[in-house]
C-alpha cells in the first residue's frame, strides 16, 4: 500500500520533461542539416524562428491538457473525432513511433561504432540499448517521466561545460555574412528544424499524468525555450569552431566541434567522449518515449492486449526495423525521413482536436 | 500544544480531582507504558495526593526514599477543613526533602515538566501542582556509536534497552506531541517494538501504514533491527537499503521533525528511519552542526565520492581495455610505463585487486581492533606493494583501489555504502564487456531502477525528480540555516512551516 502521493507530474516539473524530449538525436546533426539548407551562418535565426513555432504549438498542447485534465489522449480523441477516426490515426501514430524508435537505436549503435568500438558488431550494440529501454518502458509510466528529469540537468550540465571550453575556439569571421539567406531558404531551413523539436509533443500523450492546473501551458512553453537556447548556442559554437564548410560537411558536427575543443590547458583533449555518453543519456529518453508512445497508441487501438506483451511485440520489430539500413547514408536519410514523418503526423493532432473542441462546444450551444 | 491535531481526547487545563487529573495526563500522552500515577496517603489519617511520573525519566532511588516515604511517614496533623492550597505549601516547606520545586497552574507547564523527569504532585480541591526535581535516567553504558562517528555533534549513541534509547530520544526533543505506539513482535519471543512519531508533523496515514506493516511481521523472534526493516521494506529485489538505520539519537530527532518516523527494537542499538529516499543515505549528522559552506562542501564531497565508489574501477578497465585513445596522452603515456610487464588484462586485475580489498575489509572487522589495524596494513601496505614488486599489477590499479576503498567510507550509511560496493562489480563486469558504452548502460539502467522504486508511496529518486524544490534547500549543498524556514516537503508533514521569517521591508 502506498501513503504518499506522487503518481502526478506536477506543473514545476513539465519544463524540465519537456526539454528532456526535444532534445534528441537531433543534437548531433542540427547544423549539418541547417547549412546545407542555408548556407550561411544565418542558421541561429532559423533556430530561433523554428522555437517560437515550437512554442506556439507547445502552448496549444498545454490548452487541450487544460481543457481535459487527467484524460487520456485516446479518451479525448475518440470523444472529439469517434472511435474509428482515432484507431486509425493511433494505429498510424503507433508505426511511426515504432519506426522513430528503430531510427534512434540504430543511430547509437552507429555511433558507438563509430566512436567506441570497432570490432563489436553493431547488432549487439543495438540489443544493448534496446534492451535498457525495454526495462525502462515496462517500468511504470510516472518512472519515464522522473528519469527525463534525473537526466536532463546532466545533459545541460555536461553541454554547458562544452560550450564553454569551446568558446575561445570561436572564430568570430566564420560567422560572415550575416543575414544572407533570403525568406525561402529560411522557411526550408525552418521546415527542416522543426522536427529537431519533435518532442515537444510528446507531453500531450502524458497529459494524463500531469496535476490540473492552468499553468501547464506556460511550462510547456518554457520547456521549449531551454531547448531553443541550447539550440542555438550549439549552432553558434559549432560554425564558430568549425567553420561553415566543415560544418556542412561533416556527419555529426556537434561531435566534431567537441572534439576541437580542449580543456585544462590540452590535458582533456576529448571532450567528445562526454558529449557522446551525454547524448546517449538524451537519445535513451526519447527512444524510451518513442517506444512507449507506440505501445500506448497500440494499446489503445487494440484495447485487449496488454502493455507487457504489446512492448514484447514491438521491440523485436523495431530491433529487425533498425538493422535494415546498410550504410551510414542511408541511416541519416532514414532518421531525416522518420522525423519529418513524426511531425507531419503528429503536431496538426492538438490543432485537429482543438478545432473539434471548439466546434463541438460550439454545437452544444448552439443546438 | 501547538499542532495537536483537533481529534484529542483531553482537557487542556487541570482539573481539582487527583483522580481526573491523572487521568487527563494519561490521556494526553497516549497512556506510554512509562508514565506512573499513583495515589498515596499523607501521613497516618492525611488527605489523599497523587503524583504522576515518568519511570524511566525518574530516579528510583529519589522517588522512593525522598518522595514517597517522606510522604508516608510525616507527623504532620491536618485538620478537616484545611483547604488544599494549604497543605499542599505545608508539603512543600515541612515535608518533602527536595531540593528543587516548584508550583504550576497549567496541564501544559505539567506535561513539559513531567517529561523533563520531574514528579507532579496533585491533591484534590486545588488546581495546584507541585512540581518535584525528580530526574534520573540510566547512562552507564551510553557511548559513541561505532558505525556514525562524527568530529562535531553529540557523542550519544542508543543501547540496546529501548526505554533508555527512547529516554535518549525524549531528552533530545522535550515536545508533548512525541507519541510512541508501543507493540510485541515475534511469536516465541516477544521483543517491544515502538513506532515514535510527533504528532502534527507526521502524516497520520504513514504512521497507520507502518503500524499495519510491524503488525504483520511473523516470526519466532527478532535479533535485531535488521529483522524488521526486511519485513517491512517495498521491494527485496532492490540492491538499496528502503529504511535508515542510525545509532545516533540526533539524527533521529532531526528525521521526527521532519515529520519522519522512528521504529526503535528492543535489543538493538540500532534504530530505523522510515520513509527514506537515496538523499537521505547521504546526510550525516554532522551537517547540521557546521556551517552551511562547510556542510555543503562535505555533502557535495560525499556524492562525488559515491560516484567514484560505483564506476571509478569500472573506468580504469574501459579505459585501459577499449579507449586508450580517451585517455589524455601524457597521462596515457606514464599509465602504459607503469603497466608494462603486468601479465593480467586489466578485467583481471581489477578484479582480483577488488576482491582482495573485500576479503581485507571483511577479515579486518572480525578481528579486535588492535589487530584489525594491523591487518589493514598489512593489507593495504605489504600486499600490495608485493604485489606491484611482483609485477603482477601495476601501481595505477593499486591507486584505484584504494581511491575506490576509501570513497566508500565517505558515505554515512554502512548499509548504503554496502549496495554501492556490490554495484560496482557488476558495473566493472558491464566495462568489461562493453566499456564506456557498457557503463552507460549501466548508469542508465540504475536510475530507471530507482526512478522505479518506491517507499511508501515516495519514489526513491526524490527530492531529485521528482524535483521538491523546497528540498533543494538542503540536497547537495546545504542552505544557511537561518534559509530552511520548511520542513522536508518529502513526507508531506502536517506542519510545513519550521518557522517563519520577519519580513523588515
Amino acid at each position: 500500500m502506498t501513503v504518499f502521493d506522487y503518481d502526478q507530474v506536477r506543473p514545476s516539473d513539465i519544463p524540465l520533461i519537456v526539454a528532456s524530449a526535444e532534445i534528441g538525436v537531433s543534437i548531433l546533426t542540427l547544423p549539418q542539416n541547417i547549412t546545407k539548407i542555408t548556407q550561411s551562418a544565418d542558421g541561429w535565426m532559423v533556430i530561433l524562428l523554428s522555437g517560437i513555432v515550437m512554442i506556439c504549438i507547445g502552448w496549444f498542447t498545454g490548452q487541450l491538457i487544460v481543457r481535459y485534465p487527467e484524460r487520456h489522449l485516446s479518451d479525448i480523441a475518440t470523444q472529439l473525432l469517434g472511435v474509428w477516426a482515432t484507431r486509425i490515426l493511433f494505429f498510424i501514430y503507433g508505426l511511426v513511433m515504432l519506426n522513430y524508435f528503430a531510427v534512434i537505436i540504430r543511430l547509437t549503435g552507429t555511433l558507438a561504432k563509430m566512436y567506441f568500438f570497432d570490432l563489436t558488431p553493431i547488432e549487439v550494440l543495438v540489443l544493448i540499448f534496446a534492451l535498457a529501454i525495454i526495462y525502462c518502458v515496462s517500468g511504470l509510466r510516472i518512472a519515464i517521466m522522473r528519469i527525463n528529469q534525473m537526466f536532463i540537468p546532466l545533459i545541460l550540465a555536461a553541454l554547458a561545460i562544452i560550450l564553454l571550453f569551446s568558446f575561445e575556439h570561436i572564430r568570430w569571421a566564420n560567422f560572415g555574412p550575416i543575414f544572407a539567406t533570403d525568406w525561402r531558404e529560411l522557411t526550408r531551413g525552418i521546415l527542416g528544424t522543426l522536427p529537431a523539436f519533435n518532442g515537444g509533443i510528446v507531453i500531450l500523450y502524458y497529459g494524463f499524468l500531469t496535476k490540473p492546473s492552468p499553468l501547464i501551458p506556460r511550462q510547456i512553453m518554457y520547456g521549449t525555450v531551454i531547448v531553443t537556447a541550447v539550440y542555438t548556442a550549439i549552432f553558434i559554437c559549432c560554425v564558430g569552431v568549425l567553420g561553415l564548410y566543415t560544418s556542412i560537411n561533416s556527419l555529426f558536427p556537434t561531435i566534431e566541434m567537441a572534439k576541437e575543443v580542449e580543456a585544462a590547458g590540452g590535458f582533456f583533449e576529448r571532450l567528445q567522449s562526454i558529449l557522446f555518453a551525454v547524448w546517449m543519456l538524451a537519445i535513451f529518453t526519447s527512444a524510451v518515449f518513442a517506444l512507449d508512445i507506440s505501445t500506448m497508441m497500440m494499446q489503445s487501438v487494440f484495447q485487449k492486449m496488454r502493455k507487457m506483451p504489446w512492448i514484447l511485440l514491438l521491440s523485436p520489430c523495431g530491433y529487425f526495423l533498425a538493422m535494415i539500413p546498410r550504410n551510414d547514408y542511408e541511416i541519416l536519410n532514414w532518421s531525416k525521413w522518420a522525423g519529418i514523418a513524426m511531425f507531419v503526423s503528429m503536431m496538426p493532432l492538438p490543432f485537429i482536436l482543438l478545432l473539434a473542441h471548439r466546434l463541438k462546444r460550439r454545437r452544444a450551444t448552439h443546438g | 500544544m501547538d499542532g495537536q491535531s483537533n481529534q484529542e481526547n483531553f482537557y487542556r487545563g487541570l482539573f481539582d480531582t487527583v483522580h481526573q487529573n491523572m487521568d487527563n495526563i494519561r490521556k494526553l500522552l497516549g497512556s506510554p507504558d512509562d508514565l506512573v500515577t499513583r495515589k498515596i496517603t499523607i501521613g497516618v489519617n492525611g488527605p489523599v495526593c497523587g503524583i504522576v511520573f515518568l519511570e524511566e525519566l525518574t530516579d528510583q532511588k529519589i522517588m522512593n526514599e525522598h518522595v514517597i516515604e517522606s510522604l508516608q511517614r510525616t507527623n504532620l496533623a491536618f485538620s478537616p477543613n484545611q483547604h488544599a492550597n494549604e497543605i499542599l505549601m505545608q508539603l512543600r516547606d515541612a515535608v518533602l526533602p527536595i531540593a528543587s520545586l516548584q508550583n504550576v497552574f497549567t496541564l501544559d507547564e505539567v506535561v513539559l515538566k513531567l517529561l523533563e523527569g520531574q514528579t507532579a504532585l496533585f491533591l484534590d480541591g486545588t488546581k495546584q501542582v507541585v512540581m518535584l526535581e525528580t530526574h534520573g535516567w540510566k547512562e552507564r553504558g551510553i557511548k559513541e556509536s561505532a558505525s556514525e562517528k562524527v568530529v562535531r555533534g553529540p557523542r550519544d549513541g542508543f543501547i540496546e534497552n529501548i526505554a533508555v534509547n527512547m529516554a535518549l530520544i525524549r531528552r533530545k526533543l522535550m515536545d508533548p506531541n512525541l507519541k510512541t505506539k508501543t507493540m510485541y513482535v515475534g511469536k516465541r519471543s516477544r521483543k517491544k517494538v515502538a513506532i515514535c512519531y510527533i504528532a502534527g508533523i507526521a502524516r497520520e496515514e504513514f504512521i497507520a501504514e507502518l503500524d499495519r506493516r510491524i503488525r504483520s511481521i511473523v516470526v519466532d523472534s527478532v535479533p535485531e533491527a535488521g529483522t524488521v526493516e526486511q519485513w517491512i521494506e517495498d521491494s527485496f529485489l532492490s540492491p538499496f537499503p528502503q529504511i535508515q538505520s542510525t545509532e545516533r539519537p540526533d539524527k533521529v530527532v532531526s528525521a521526527l521533525l521532519n515529520g519522519r518516523a522512528a521504529i526503535l527494537i528492543d535489543g538493538t542499538p540500532f534504530v530505523l528511519l522510515a520513509p527514506v529516499t537515496l538523499s537521505h543515505f547521504m546526510i550525516s549528522a554532522e551537517d547540521n552542526y557546521d556551517r552551511w559552506m562547510i556542510s555543503s562542501f562535505l555533502r557535495l564531497l560525499r556524492y562525488v565520492a559515491a560516484f567514484i565508489s560505483i564506476f571509478l574501477p569500472a573506468l580504469y578497465i574501459a579505459l585501459i581495455e577499449y579507449h586508450h585513445g580517451l585517455i589524455p596522452s601524457k597521462l596515457a603515456f606514464s599509465i602504459a610505463g607503469t603497466r608494462e610487464g603486468v601479465p593480467l588484462p586489466a578485467v583481471i586485475e581489477a578484479y582480483m585487486m577488488e576482491f582482495t580489498m573485500e576479503i581485507l575489509r571483511e577479515a579486518g572487522i572480525r578481528l579486535p581492533a588492535p589487530i584489525g589495524q594491523t591487518i589493514g596494513i598489512v593489507g593495504g601496505l605489504v600486499i600490495g606493494e608485493a604485489a606491484v614488486q611482483a609485477g603482477i599489477v601495476s601501481p595505477i590499479m593499486i591507486i584505484v583501489v584504494a581511491l575506490t576503498a576509501i570513497s566508500s567510507f565517505t558515505v554515512p550509511s554502512y548499509s548504503f555504502a554496502a549496495s554501492l560496493r556490490l554495484l560496482r562489480f557488476s558495473v566493472m563486469a558491464a566495462a568489461a564487456i562493453f566499456g564506456l558504452y557498457g557503463i552507460m548502460i549501466c548508469f542508465i539502467l540504475l536510475c530507471v531502477h530507482i526512478t522505479n522504486l518506491h517507499v511508501f508511496g515516495i519514489p526513491y529518486s526524490a527530492p531529485f525528480a521528482p524535483g521538491t524544490r523546497a528540498d533543494w534547500k538542503s540536497l547537495i549543498l546545504r542552505f544557511p540555516l537561518t534559509m530552511l524556514n520548511r520542513r522536508a516537503r518529502l513526507t508531506e508533514p502536517q506542519d510545513t512551516i519550521r518557522f517563519r521569517r520577519r519580513s523588515n521591508s
